[in-house]
C-alpha cells in the first residue's frame, strides 16, 4: 500500500482538493452563496492545507531518492512528478478564489 | 529490491534452465490447450485468443454499422432542405450513431483489445477470469444487436446520446424508444464492469515473474487505469439509467420539478460518467501509441515514467471536469470556474505524452508503414483536436460554441485522433501477431489516406459552421446562411472516410481467410512478449522478465521460451494453469486452475440479455423467466469454482514448488470481489450524492423519518448480521469438527438478518406515509432502500447457495475461498445498508 501511495499520492491530495473545494462551493450555496467572503478565505484555507501536504509528500519522496536504481526508485520518480502536475492543479483551481 | 512476498528472487537466476524436460510435455500442453474443433466449441470458447478476436471483430461491426448511420445523417445534411430522411427518423440515427459509437463501438474495443492483447503481453496464458471474459462478450453482442435493430421497427431511442431530461420524461417521449435506451445500455454497462474485473486483476496478478511496475508494458498500464476508470464511472451510468427508467416506469419524481426533482441531477450523474468516458476510452489508445511509436521508431519510448505518471494524472483529472458540459446551465460561477480550471489543467498530462511521443519520433528512426502513418496521423488529429478542447474549457468561448456544430468538430477530432486512428494503428500493429497475416501495405497506405483526408475534409468545416450558428442536431436547415458548401464539403469528406473503411473491410476478410500461409512473425520487430511464438496456451513458458523492452534486451529470450525453459513449460495432470504473481513486484504465488468452457456463460448472457431486452418491451412475465434463468446459469457456472486439488503444490520450473491454492488477499478471486463492491459501493455513494442534491433542490418538501425505535432494531439487525458475516470466514479456518458447518450457520444468519433489515426499514418508511411517487423524497429514499434490498436479496440467494454447497459436500475448511468471498458480500451489504439507513434518517433531520 505504501508504494502505491507513493505513486498516486499527490493526485489523491488533488482528487480531495478538488472534492473538497467542490463540497464547499456547493454548501455555501445552500445556506447563502458560494461567493460569499468566508466562502472564498474557507476554499483559500483549504486549499493551502492541500499544497502543504504536496509540499510535504515531495518531501518524502526526495528523501530516499539518492542513488536509487530498479522498481521503486522509478515509482518515485512517477509520485513526484504526480505530485508536481497535482500541485499545478491545485494552484490552477484555487485562483478562482482570490479574484 | 526488497520482496514483497518473501520470495527469494535470486531464483530467477536459475532462469533459461538447461536440463533436460520430460518427453511429451509440449504435446500435453498443446493438448490441455487445444482450440475448439466442432461450432459448438466455437461458441463456447473462452480462450482469449478466440474471444478476443470476436470481441474487437464485434467492435468493428458496430463502428461500420454506426458509420453507415452517420452517411446517413450526412447525405441529408449535404444540401439545404433536402427530404432524404424524416427528421423522426433523423433524431433515431443521430441517437443511435452516439450512442452506438460510445457503448458499443469505442469501450467494447480497447477492451476487446486488452482482451486479445493482454495474457501475452504480460506473459500469462489467459486472463484469470476467462468465463467471465467470454460472458461479457456475449452479453454484450447479444444485446447489442438487439438493440441495434430497434432502428428497423422505429422503436430507436431519439433523445440524443445524453438523453437529457425533460426531453426523455414520459411527458415527451411517450414510446419505448427512450426505454430502450436506459434498459438496452443495462447488458452493456454489466459487460463493461465485467471486463473491468478482468483486466484489473489480470494486469495486477498474472504478470510474468519479474514484470514490475516499471516493466510492465506501457498498453498494459492504460488499461489497468481504464479499468479502474471504468469502476469508479460506470456506477454513475448505471445509477442515472435505472433512476430515469424508474420514473419512466413508476412515475417515481427524480427529475420532474414539480414534484422536487431536477433534470439537472441527470446531467451530473450522466456527465460524471460522461466525460470521464472520454479518456476511458483515450487511455487504452494511447496505450497503444506508447507501445506502437517506440516500435515502429525503434527506440524506447522518451519519458516512460512521465508518460505513465501522465495516465495515472488523466485518470484522476478526467473525473474533475464533468460539469464542463455544464457550463450553460446556470451553475453557480465559482463551480464553473473550478470546473473550467480542471478543464485546462487535464491537458497538462495529455500535452506530456504528447510531447513523449513527438520526442521518441524524433529520437528514432520512424518507419512510416501503415501503423507508423496510422500512429503519427492520430496524434496530429488529436492535437488539433485538444486545442479546440482548451477552447471550450475557457467558459466565455464555450457559451458561444455550445451546441453548436463547432463541438461536434471538436469532439470527432478528439475522439477519431485519439482513438480511432490509434485504434487503427493497433490493428495494423499487432493483426500479424493475432492471425499470423499482415494486412496489405499499399492498401494500409491508401486506407490511411483517404481516412484522414476524409476527416479532415469532413470536420474541419464543422468549426466554421457551428462558429456561423449552425447548432447540431438539426436535420435540415435554410439556405443562404452560409452553411450550404461547408456542408456539402464535410459530405464529401464522410464518403472519403467510409470508403477507406470499406476498404478496410475487405483487407480484413481477405486476412481473416481460411487457407494461404499463415507465418508472418514479429514483422516490426516489436519488443513486447506478446511478439513471442505463441499458441491459445499463449507462451510456452512464462518467462522471467528484466527488462521494459525484454525482446530488444534479452537476447535469446524468444528461443528459450520456446524450449520450455521458463516457468510452467507443460500442463500438469492435463489442466489449464497459468501462474498467478503479486501485484508489485509480479513475484510467483501460486498456480491457478484455467477453467475448461462450458455452455453456462453464454447461456447466461442470453438470459442477461434478454431480460434487459424484454423488459424494454413490458414482456415482465417474461423478463422476469429470463431474469431467472440468467441467475440460474450463473450459479450453475460457480457451482463447479473452488473444487479440490489432486496435489497442494506444483513445480513451476528449476525445483521452485508454489501452492495450487490460496484464499483470502492473495487470491484472485477476493480481488474480483473487492472490485464488485467498489462498484456496488459506487453506486450507492453516488445515489447519497443524488439524496441530498434533491434535498437541496426543494427542503420544503422534506418530511420527518419514521420513529427512531425501528431505525434501532434495523442497525441493530445489520450489525449482527455483518459480525455474523466476518466470523464466518474465521470459522471455516478453525481446526475442529464442525467448523464448516458452523460457517454456513453465520452465513445463513448473516443473509437473514440483512434481508430482515431491508424490510424492518422499508415498512417503517411505508408507515409514515412517504410514497415514491409523490415527492422527490420519496423517490430517493426507496431508491437507496431498494439498492441496498437488492444487496440484500443477492445475500439470501448466496446462503441458499453456501446451504447447498454444504448438502452437497463441495464446502471444505482447507478451500475457505466460497466462505470468505460470501462472508466479504454480506459484511459489505450490512455496512452499506447501515450507511443507507443513517443518511436517510439522519439527514437533513433526524425528525426527533
Amino acid at each position: 500500500m505504501t508504494r502505491w501511495l507513493r505513486m498516486i499520492g499527490g493526485l489523491l491530495i488533488w482528487a480531495a482538493h478538488f472534492i473538497g473545494l467542490y463540497l464547499m462551493s456547493s454548501a455555501a450555496d445552500v445556506w447563502s452563496s458560494s461567493e460569499a467572503a468566508g466562502a472564498r478565505w474557507m476554499g483559500l484555507v483549504f486549499s493551502l492545507g492541500c499544497l502543504l501536504a504536496l509540499v510535504a509528500m515531495a518531501v518524502w519522496l526526495g528523501r530516499g531518492r539518492r542513488g536509487g536504481i530498479g522498481p521503486e526508485a522509478w515509482e518515485r520518480r512517477v509520485g513526484l512528478t504526480s505530485a508536481l502536475v497535482a500541485g499545478i492543479g491545485v494552484l490552477w483551481q484555487t485562483a478562482p478564489l482570490a479574484f | 529490491m526488497t520482496s514483497e512476498t518473501g520470495f527469494d528472487v535470486d531464483k530467477y537466476d536459475r532462469f533459461p534452465t538447461t536440463e533436460p524436460w520430460p518427453e511429451g510435455e509440449l504435446e500435453q500442453l498443446e493438448q490441455a490447450w487445444c482450440g475448439p474443433r466442432s461450432p459448438w466449441e466455437w461458441i463456447t470458447a473462452t480462450n482469449n485468443n478466440i474471444i478476443g478476436v470476436y470481441y474487437v471483430g464485434a467492435a468493428m461491426l458496430f463502428f461500420v454499422l454506426a458509420g453507415v448511420l452517420a452517411l446517413l445523417m450526412r447525405t441529408q445534411l449535404a444540401l439545404p432542405m433536402t427530404g432524404f430522411l424524416a427528421q423522426d427518423t433523423y433524431n433515431q440515427i443521430f441517437t443511435m450513431h452516439g450512442t452506438v459509437m460510445m457503448f458499443l463501438f469505442a469501450v467494447p474495443a480497447v477492451e476487446a483489445l486488452g482482451v486479445l492483447l493482454l495474457p501475452q503481453m504480460l506473459g500469462a496464458r489467459d486472463l484469470p477470469f476467462p468465463r467471465l471474459g467470454a460472458y461479457a462478450f456475449w452479453a454484450y453482442l447479444i444485446g447489442g444487436l438487439a438493440f441495434f435493430c430497434s432502428l428497423f421497427f422505429g422503436l430507436a431511442p431519439d433523445g440524443g446520446w445524453f438523453m437529457y431530461p425533460p426531453l426523455t420524461s414520459m411527458t415527451y417521449s411517450p414510446g419505448i424508444n427512450a426505454d430502450f435506451w436506459l434498459l438496452g445500455i443495462g447488458f452493456i454497462e454489466i459487460s463493461a464492469i465485467a471486463g473491468a474485473i478482468e483486466i484489473i486483476v489480470g494486469v495486477l496478478k498474472t504478470r510474468a515473474p519479474g514484470m514490475t511496475l516499471d516493466k510492465l508494458p506501457v498498453f498494459a498500464w492504460a488499461m489497468l487505469i481504464f479499468a479502474c476508470m471504468i469502476i469508479i464511472a460506470f456506477p454513475s451510468i448505471i445509477l442515472a439509467t435505472l433512476l430515469l427508467e424508474l420514473e419512466r416506469a413508476l412515475g417515481w419524481p427524480f427529475f420532474d420539478p414539480l414534484k422536487g426533482g431536477d433534470p439537472m441531477l441527470w446531467q451530473h450523474l450522466f456527465w460524471f460518467f460522461g466525460h470521464p468516458e472520454v479518456y476511458i476510452i483515450f487511455l487504452p489508445a494511447a496505450g497503444a501509441m506508447s507501445t506502437i511509436i517506440p516500435a515502429m521508431a525503434r527506440t524506447p519510448l522518451v519519458g516512460h515514467p512521465l508518460v505513465v505518471m501522465a495516465m495515472l494524472a488523466t485518470g484522476f483529472i478526467s473525473f474533475g471536469v464533468w460539469a464542463h458540459h455544464m457550463f450553460t446551465t446556470g451553475m453557480p460561477q465559482i463551480s464553473i470556474n473550478y470546473f473550467s480550471a480542471a478543464s485546462m489543467a487535464v491537458s497538462v498530462p495529455a500535452g506530456v505524452q504528447v510531447f513523449a511521443w513527438i520526442a521518441t519520433i524524433a529520437a528514432g528512426r520512424m518507419r512510416f508503414s501503415t501503423p507508423g502513418l496510422f500512429a503519427v496521423g492520430g496524434v496530429v488529429i488529436f492535437v488539433m483536436g485538444g486545442l479546440t478542447g482548451v477552447m471550450v474549457a475557457m467558459v466565455p468561448f464555450d457559451w458561444q460554441a455550445h451546441d453548436s456544430y463547432f463541438i461536434v468538430a471538436h469532439l470527432h477530432y478528439v475522439l477519431i485522433g485519439g482513438m480511432v486512428f490509434p485504434l487503427f494503428a493497433a490493428i495494423y500493429y499487432w493483426l500479424p501477431m493475432s492471425s499470423a497475416r499482415p494486412l496489405s501495405e499499399p492498401w494500409g497506405k491508401w486506407i490511411f489516406w483517404l481516412m484522414f483526408a476524409g476527416h479532415n475534409l469532413a470536420f474541419m468545416p464543422m468549426h466554421l459552421t457551428g462558429l456561423m450558428g449552425m447548432p447540431r442536431r438539426v436535420y435540415t436547415y435554410l439556405p443562404g446562411r452560409g452553411w450550404d458548401l461547408p456542408n456539402f464539403i464535410s459530405t464529401i469528406g464522410a464518403f472519403m472516410f467510409g470508403l477507406a473503411v470499406l476498404l478496410w473491410v475487405i483487407d480484413m476478410i481477405r486476412n481473416f481467410r481460411p487457407f494461404g500461409p499463415r507465418e508472418a512473425g514479429n514483422i516490426h520487430a516489436g519488443p513486447g512478449l506478446e511478439w513471442l511464438p505463441s499458441g491459445f496456451y499463449s507462451v510456452r513458458s512464462i518467462p522471467v522478465v528484466k527488462s521494459l523492452y525484454p525482446l530488444w534486451d534479452q537476447k535469446g529470450l524468444a528461443e528459450d521460451v520456446a524450449a520450455g525453459r521458463y516457468f510452467l513449460p507443460g500442463a500438469a495432470r492435463g489442466e489449464r494453469q497459468t501462474l498467478v504473481t503479486s501485484p508489485l513486484n509480479a513475484e510467483p504465488q501460486y498456480v491457478l486452475r484455467i477453467p475448461r468452457p462450458s455452455g453456462w456463460h453464454l447461456f447466461g448472457a442470453v438470459f442477461t440479455a434478454g431480460f434487459f431486452l424484454i423488459l424494454t418491451i413490458q414482456a415482465y412475465a417474461a423478463a422476469v423467466v429470463s431474469g431467472v434463468l440468467a441467475i440460474y446459469c450463473i450459479m450453475r457456472w460457480c457451482w463447479f469454482l473452488d473444487a479440490p486439488h489432486a496435489r497442494k503444490t506444483t513445480e513451476i520450473g528449476a525445483g521452485i514448488r508454489v501452492p495450487n491454492y490460496v484464499s483470502g488477499p492473495f487470491s484472485h478471486g477476493w480481488w474480483a470481489m473487492v472490485i464488485v463492491l467498489i462498484v456496488g459501493g459506487m453506486v450507492c455513494l453516488l445515489a447519497g450524492f443524488s439524496y441530498v442534491f434533491l434535498w437541496s433542490r426543494r427542503p420544503d418538501l422534506w418530511q420527518a423519518p419514521p420513529p427512531i425505535s425501528s431505525l434501532l432494531v434495523s442497525v441493530g439487525l445489520l450489525a449482527v448480521a455483518g459480525v455474523c458475516a466476518l466470523a464466518a470466514s474465521r470459522a471455516v479456518r478453525m481446526a475442529r469438527d464442525g467448523a464448516v458447518s458452523a460457517a454456513t450457520g453465520l452465513l445463513v444468519l448473516a443473509s437473514a438478518g440483512v434481508i430482515a433489515a431491508s424490510i424492518v426499514e422499508g415498512r417503517a418508511w411505508w408507515k409514515t406515509g412517504l410514497q415514491p411517487d409523490v415527492s422527490s423524497q420519496g423517490a430517493s429514499v426507496y431508491a437507496l432502500l431498494s439498492w441496498a434490498g437488492t444487496f440484500a436479496a443477492i445475500g439470501g440467494l448466496m446462503g441458499l447457495y453456501v446451504v447447498l454447497r454444504r448438502l452437497f459436500g463441495r464446502l471444505a475448511a482447507d478451500r475457505p475461498s466460497t466462505v470468505d468471498l460470501i462472508s466479504l458480500f454480506l459484511a459489505f451489504t450490512a455496512a452499506q445498508s447501515i450507511g443507507v439507513i443513517l443518511l436517510v434518517r439522519l439527514f437533513p433531520g433526524s425528525g426527533i
